[in-house]
């Protein structure tokens, strides 16, 4: 980031470089979101086929119910890249979640950022179950989340808490793990 | 270049077994190589799309979650494989993705391409999807070093040259062994089969071994030992065969001059036997004419005698006119008109008696120029006659001769015929000789046929003896048949001859009659022309006489007319008219005693005539049967002559015969000659 100091003698040449770059940094900020969640839902599609649930909870045909906790905008662009798709040979469902007793019966759970809810909350609402959290924050992980997204030099990793899988019933491959950051306890 | 032909079977086994050992070599390692290569490069597709299989699924999660590095992680696990020299991932827009490269190894990332490989001669560009969750994430690449594969057909090539080599050396060594056991007795029999080719019987093989070759020695030797013995016997059957030959070569030429010499013989024969016959005709030309004058002469007596007859009669009429004319004259006293009438008749009288006695005259006179005549013809026939016989003496002698000749050649013929049979036995001798040569043929076909084809050049000379001994065999039946037909020939000659002969005889008997009957004929013209001469003497006394009596009868005549004249004045000179008519009247009787001897004469002359003309007619006949006999010895020549040109022919016949029987045997002697027995 260039920052121009100093106004008096910059005048023309400043005022175009500043334009210039709000103009790129108006297209990252636009085109972020748009890629981003594009990926993590292209992503999540992936996570699919790479974990197995136990047969009491996903049969063969049956559909997978993917909930979604974020907002309209982002939500469209994750529905497109899921909703009827499939993964691990499984048709993918995807729908929007904004309350946690919303989650019920889904096997993936993606939380966004953006929709402010506690990794824990999420955590404690799925206990017992055998579901997919996924989420985006810095914690999730360590709070039970089994996977969570991050950036690394401007690429979206993820990394996977083993543990958390195991408690609920879900077995991911070792594929998987093999391009996750895995979480120590 | 014998050395080449030496050398040709060994030669010919080394090349085979070489080209065997290094085609069978060279064969097996192609198969295997184009095999191993093909093997080779499915072996390493197989295996590179194994791995390419495997990164695949490996990288497929790296590439779904675009995390290069681990991707390229997953990669560098190739470079365990040594033959990947690189490996590419493609995303799904065909951007590399990520990659790997063996150590030291430039690579340059190609254009990505459909999936499928592509093999060049140094690596295999192997391209596979990547798939995840079913559907194609992106495209792996592997190059697969491939450079191993030539180094194996190397490796192989190099092998394949070694054990060609190896191949080449037992090849050779296998060779130098089968020399000694093949080519080199091969050689010695080739050089053994060469030398009886050349005529060299005496040849014998050294191969001792217990294989085909070594029986093939053995049966060689024998072959050859069975040959000697042959071709020494053939040799002695032909020095037989040619002396024959020269024998009869000898003979013939013996027997063609015999030929010639009775040809001559005969022609001289033929020329007396015609001389004879020329003579013969010669005398009979004479006898003709003798016998045509003896007819004259006969018929010259006849008329004579017929003429002496008439004067006889006329001297007898006139006896009668005399006693007449006495009468009227003792009565002419007593009648002068009777006696002038008497003298008138008296007149007429002599005038006919003139008239007769010139004709008797002339007829005398014919008679003396017949008698003359006649003993110039008796003096002719005399001569003729004697001729006759010189001529028949030389028949005589020339019959002697021809019997004498015929003896000689019906020696010679006898002669002839022995030698036919000597020429007989010289044939039984052929015979046999054409016996043995033959069986001898026979076996030398079998022996031939034995030999195989060895044998062929051999068994042509069999063919040749077997030849010879058959054209001898004709020959001597066609010199046997020339023989018996010489034989009937010599002997129908002989026959012919024996024939000519007797002929002969009976022509010398003939002749032998011929000149006795000439001798009498020469006899007989003497005396005839002794009596011929008396008869010329008496016509001459005759003539005389005649002419006496003509001059008579002209006195009387001029008395007779003076008589006339006178008569009626000298009626009384009567007296000297009884004289006159007395001396005529002993005239007379002179004359018939004349014509009476002359008619005694002249039956004799014809008694002499006939007698003659009967030995003349002798003589016709006896040179008749001479003609006939001298033609018919003039036939048997001519039958003897065509005879003697037959059997010349037949001898020229038999003479080339023999020589062709000479040619055929020394032909023979020096084609036999050829073959040495030691």
């Amino acid at each position: 980031m260039v920052v121009l100091l100093g106004a008096r003698r910059i005048g023309w040449v400043g005022g175009l470089a500043a334009l210039l770059i709000a103009t790129l940094l108006l297209g990252l900020a636009t085109s972020a979101p748009r890629d981003e969640y594009e990926l993590k839902a292209a992503f999540v599609l992936n996570f699919a086929s790479l974990v197995h649930w136990p047969d009491s909870a996903l049969q063969e045909a049956t559909t997978l119910d993917v909930a979604v906790m974020a907002d309209t905008d982002p939500y469209a662009l994750i529905e497109r890249a899921l909703d009827g798709r499939s993964a691990g040979g499984h048709l993918v469902r995807s729908r929007r979640a904004v309350s946690l007793d919303q989650l019920g019966g889904a096997h993936i759970v993606f939380v966004t950022r953006a929709s402010g809810v506690d990794a824990a909350d999420v955590v404690s609402a799925t206990r017992g179950k055998s579901v997919l959290l996924i989420g985006e924050s810095r914690d999730f992980a360590r709070q039970g989340g089994t996977i969570n997204f991050y950036t690394e030099h401007r690429r979206v990793r993820f990394e996977v808490n083993p543990e958390a899988a195991k408690e609920a019933g879900l077995r991911i491959s070792s594929r998987l793990l093999s391009v996750a950051r895995i979480l120590e306890n | 270049m014998e050395n080449l032909t030496r050398q040709s079977i060994n030669r010919r086994l080394t090349i085979t077994l070489f080209l065997t050992t290094v085609g069978s070599l060279v064969i097996a390692l192609g198969v295997v190589g184009i095999r191993e290569t093909v093997r080779n490069k499915d072996s390493i597709l197989s295996r590179a799309e194994t791995l390419a299989e495997l990164t695949g699924i490996n990288t497929a999660v790296a590439l779904s979650f675009l995390d290069p590095m681990s991707a390229a992680q997953t990669l560098s696990a190739l470079s365990a494989a040594t033959s990947v020299v690189a490996a590419v991932i493609y995303d799904e827009s065909g951007e590399e993705f990520a990659r790997y490269t063996r150590e030291d190894t430039a690579f340059d990332t190609p254009a990505v391409a459909a999936a499928g490989h592509d093999f060049t001669s140094d690596h295999l560009d192997l391209r596979r999807p990547i798939l995840f969750s079913g559907a194609e994430i992106g495209t792996i690449l592997i190059r697969w070093d491939v450079s191993e594969i030539d180094d194996r057909i190397m490796a192989m090539l190099g092998l394949a040259a070694i054990l060609a080599g190896a191949a080449a050396a037992i090849a050779g060594l296998i060779s130098i062994w089968l020399r000694g056991r093949i080519s080199n007795p091969l050689a010695k029999l080739v050089d053994g089969t060469q030398a009886i080719a050349d005529g060299d019987l005496s040849t014998h093989v050294e191969i001792d071994s217990g294989d085909e070759i070594g029986l093939l020695a053995r049966t060689f030797n024998s072959m050859a030992e069975s040959l000697r013995q042959l071709v020494s016997q053939v040799n002695h059957s032909v020095n037989d065969v040619g002396e024959v030959a020269r024998m009869l070569e000898e003979r013939g030429s013996g027997l063609a001059q015999i030929a010639e010499r009775q040809d001559a013989a005969t022609l001289d024969t033929t020329e007396a036997v015609d001389q004879v016959g020329e003579s013969i005709r010669g005398v009979n030309e004479d006898v003709e004419n003798l016998a045509e004058s003896m007819r004259e002469t006969s018929s010259s007596i006849a008329e004579m005698q017929a003429s002496i007859a008439e004067v006889a009669g006329h001297m007898d009429h006139l006896s009668g006119s005399i006693e007449t004319t006495s009468a009227a004259v003792n009565q002419v006293a007593a009648n002068a008109n009777e006696v002038v009438q008497g003298v008138e008749t008296l007149n007429q009288a002599t005038g006919d008696s003139t008239f007769r006695l010139e004709q008797l005259s002339s007829s005398v006179k014919r008679v003396k120029a017949n008698a003359q005549a006649s003993h110039e013809l008796s003096a002719d026939a005399s001569q003729e006659a004697s001729r006759g016989l010189e001529a028949v003496q030389q028949t005589i002698t020339a019959m002697g001769e021809i019997s004498s000749s015929f003896h000689e050649f019906e020696s010679r013929l006898r002669r002839l015929s022995e030698k036919s049979d000597s020429i007989d036995a010289i044939l039984k001798v052929i015979r046999s000789v054409v016996e043995r040569t033959s069986m001898l043929s026979l076996n030398a076909s079998i022996i031939a046929a034995q030999a195989g084809e060895h044998g062929k050049a051999f068994s042509v000379v069999a063919e040749e003896v077997n030849n010879l001994a058959q054209s001898t065999e004709r020959a001597t039946h066609e010199i046997a048949e020339l023989i018996q037909a010489v034989h009937e020939d010599t002997a129908a000659a002989v026959m012919a001859a024996e024939e000519g002969a007797s002929k002969v005889e009976v022509g010398v008997q003939r002749s032998n009659v011929a000149g006795t009957v000439l001798q009498v004929i020469s006899e007989k013209s003497r005396h005839s022309a002794e009596r011929v001469r008396d008869i010329l003497d008496a016509s001459s006394a005759q003539g005389d006489d005649l002419s006496s009596v003509e001059q008579a009868m002209s006195a009387v005549n001029q008395i007779v007319e003076r008589f006339g004249l006178s008569a009626r004045d000298q009626l009384n000179a009567t007296t000297d008219i009884a004289s006159a008519i007395e001396s005529i009247r002993q005239m007379g009787l002179d004359v018939r005693r004349s014509t009476d001897e002359q008619r005694h004469g002249s039956v004799l002359i014809m008694n002499s005539i006939i007698e003659v003309s009967g030995l003349i007619g002798h003589i016709a006949e006896a040179t008749q049967d001479q003609t006939k006999s001298a033609e018919n010895i003039h036939h048997a020549l001519e039958v003897f002559r065509e005879v003697t040109s037959d059997t010349n022919v037949s001898v020229e016949a038999i003479n080339q015969m023999v020589a062709m029987l000479s040619e055929r045997a020394a032909k023979l002697e020096s084609e036999i000659g050829r073959f040495r027995t030691e």
